[in-house]
């Protein structure tokens, strides 16, 4: 049967053309717009690496006005009384960069004999802490670390897996520029520009107080705080600086007011994408119906000889069918390309992404080909085969 | 062989209700070449459906090879019509996008138990005996009219059905051709004692039968 179905096919390529053609592109089409929304969503939800939920970023500028000496003790105090506040559990002051603000600081050079670099951010020793950050191996930073003789640094597994054989790194030394600075940490993940991206090489290095490189003081705080606490953050400020200009940034809230320049197109796509599915599905839908209509004197002919409705249902769904997998076949054959020579810059794991698109594309064009098959097809099996051979 | 009793058959459209068969009677014996004339719509093509089971009396018994139809399901018609009938039309109804000797096997290829090997035997067989052995891989539409009736027939007994039933199979082909047709099909009643019902338009056709019937407008008149 499959052979009698391949022979139709293949003697019926005028009609079919149209048909491989019309799938073909749809293909492509869904494997576009998939690979984009399923590398966007996978990045979305691979881990940050810390507790994004319950994280304030308190940010103030009167310390910066102080000289380094008194901005060092005012920073200190400003810590130690938020602090105390109830519904505060823990807080470190960030540098360069924090989380989701749209910043990124990246710093590289081949002092180590190959080409190394890294995004930096900086904090105090209670930085990584607040954070939340998963260490998978080594610590966070001590007050003792700020006496090293060699600057602390705690890396991502990025780094380790990108530039070093993905083993143990602890008390190794990294070369950037003039410093030097070993590894006292590793962690699982380090994310923090807008969800999205994938994750870079990055690392946490110790600022230096008393040159103010650590300003804004992230804080994290039970869960269900709200105003009150932001209120009573407010009157520390205000004690501890005598000002009432300052601002609280809820880390989440941040996250999602960033990621939504990112949503907005991956929803454009997929409404794109599913009316463009939609429109294919009906066309389909109508070409097949006229086909069978036309094919209805084969239809009772077929049921003369003995064919009963299920074979003649499943003899059409084939022919459809297998005509869709010739096209979808091309269209996987020129989708592995893109990973296979490697034409577009990722590694392995933005590489995955498109597999899972062209899997994707082949699941769903499976479903709308043989939904849209069925129906016709059904219709034609039941006509009364005196019916089907008289409107020959 | 073929029982009809009391068989009629009314068509229902919205506006109008044809009566195409009206209180028939008529057996047919095993081995029997019989021929039904009538003028044109008084109801042979819908008697031959019947007798066919691609369609169903609106009352009546229809009784084929000792067996009442009537509460056959489809799948079980659809079985029926495979082991036991074989059909010929007027237009031949060969499917174009198939190969001649792929239209003859099309009904082997509905029977679960028969290799492709056999398959392709069967029909090369079949076309041989209706002097097409040379042309397996034409397609319909490079053939003559009396070709395609020889293919259409060809196709009709690969499965050496006890049953044929041709409706006008003559009725499309010059005298020649219609001539050789008719004689495949006398070959076939007198060789493999295949019952054969052959509605006809053509009294020299009818004479070379058995039996003739005569309808007319729904009605048996002979
Ligand atoms: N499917 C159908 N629907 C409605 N009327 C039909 C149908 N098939 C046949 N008829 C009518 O039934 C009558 C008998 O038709 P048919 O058996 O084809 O006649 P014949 O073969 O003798 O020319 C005709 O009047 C025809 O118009
Ligand atoms: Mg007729």
């Amino acid at each position: 049967m499959i052979k009698h179905i391949l022979k139709l096919i293949w003697n019926r390529k005028g009609s079919n053309v149209l048909l491989f053609t019309e799938i073909f592109f749809c293909f492509i089409v869904v494997f576009l717009v998939s690979a984009f929304c399923i590398k966007n969503f996978r990045a979305y939800f691979s881990p940050y690496g810390y507790e994004v939920e319950n994280l304030w970023v308190l940010k103030q500028q009167a310390t910066n006005l102080l000289d380094s000496t008194d901005f060092v003790q005012a920073q200190e105090m400003l810590k130690r009384e938020i602090l105390a506040l109830d519904g505060v559990e823990s807080a470190g002051f960030a540098g360069y960069a924090i989380p989701f603000s749209g910043s990124m600081w990246t710093n590289g050079g081949d002092e180590m004999g190959f080409d190394f670099y890294t995004t930096m951010i900086g904090g105090d020793e209670d930085y990584a802490k607040t954070m939340g950050i998963e260490l998978r191996e080594g610590r966070y930073f001590t007050e003792d670390d700020y006496r090293a003789k060699v600057e602390p640094i705690i890396i991502n597994q990025k780094i380790s897996e990108d530039f070093f054989d993905g083993g143990s790194m602890i008390d190794s030394i990294l070369k950037l520029g003039d410093a030097e600075y070993k590894i006292v940490g590793v962690a699982e993940n380090i994310r923090y520009r807008d969800g999205f991206e994938d994750e870079y090489p990055t690392s946490i290095i110790l600022t230096k107080q008393a040159e103010k490189e650590a300003v804004d003081l992230l804080v994290r705080v039970a869960p269900g705080s709200g105003p009150e606490l932001e209120q009573a953050m407010g009157r520390v400020v205000f004690n501890v600086l005598k000002t009432e200009d300052f601002n609280i940034t809820i880390l989440q809230k941040q996250r999602e007011s960033i990621a939504r320049d990112t949503w907005v197109p991956i929803i454009i796509f997929l409404v794109i994408g599913t009316f463009l599915i939609l429109n294919i599905a009906l066309g389909l839908f109508g070409v097949l119906f006229y086909t069978i209509s036309k094919r209805k004197g084969e239809i009772g002919v077929r049921r003369a000889m003995g064919a009963h409705r299920g074979e003649i249902i499943r003899q059409f769904v084939l022919e459809i069918y297998f005509v869709a997998l010739a096209a979808m076949a091309l269209g996987v054959v020129l989708a592995l390309q893109v990973p296979l020579l490697g034409l577009i810059e990722a590694d392995d794991f933005a590489h995955s992404n498109l597999y899972y698109a062209i899997g994707f594309s082949f699941l769903l064009i499976t479903l709308v080909v043989i939904g849209c098959a069925y129906w016709p097809s059904r219709q034609g099996a039941n006509l009364h085969p005196a019916l089907a051979l008289h409107e020959e | 062989m073929i029982n009809i009793q009391n068989v009629s058959k009314v068509y229902r459209t919205d506006t109008i209700e044809t009566l195409a068969l009206q209180d028939i009677n008529l057996q047919v014996a095993k081995g029997e070449f019989l021929s039904i004339m009538g003028p044109s719509g008084c109801g042979k093509s819908t008697l031959l459906n019947i007798m066919g089971l691609i369609d169903e009396p609106s009352s009546g018994q229809v009784e084929l090879d000792g067996r009442g139809v009537s509460d056959y399901n489809s799948r079980k018609t659809a079985r029926f019509r495979n082991e036991q009938l074989g059909f010929i039309f007027q237009s031949f109804h060969l499917i174009n996008d198939l190969s001649v000797i792929d239209n003859v096997e099309l009904p082997m290829l509905y029977r679960p138990d028969v290799s492709a090997k056999q398959r392709k035997e069967l029909s090369a067989e079949a076309l041989a005996a209706v002097g097409l052995a040379n042309r397996q891989s034409h397609f319909p539409s490079q053939l003559s009219g009396g070709q395609r009736q020889r293919v259409a027939i060809a196709r009709a007994v690969v499965g050496k059905p006890n049953i044929i039933l041709a409706d006008e199979p003559t009725g499309n082909l010059d005298s020649q051709m219609g001539d050789e047709v008719m004689q495949i099909l006398i070959d076939l009643n007198e060789n493999m004692g295949t019952t054969i019902v052959m509605v006809t338009h053509d009294e020299r056709m009818a004479q070379k039968t058995h039996r003739l019937v005569r309808l007319f407008d729904g009605t048996q008149v002979v």
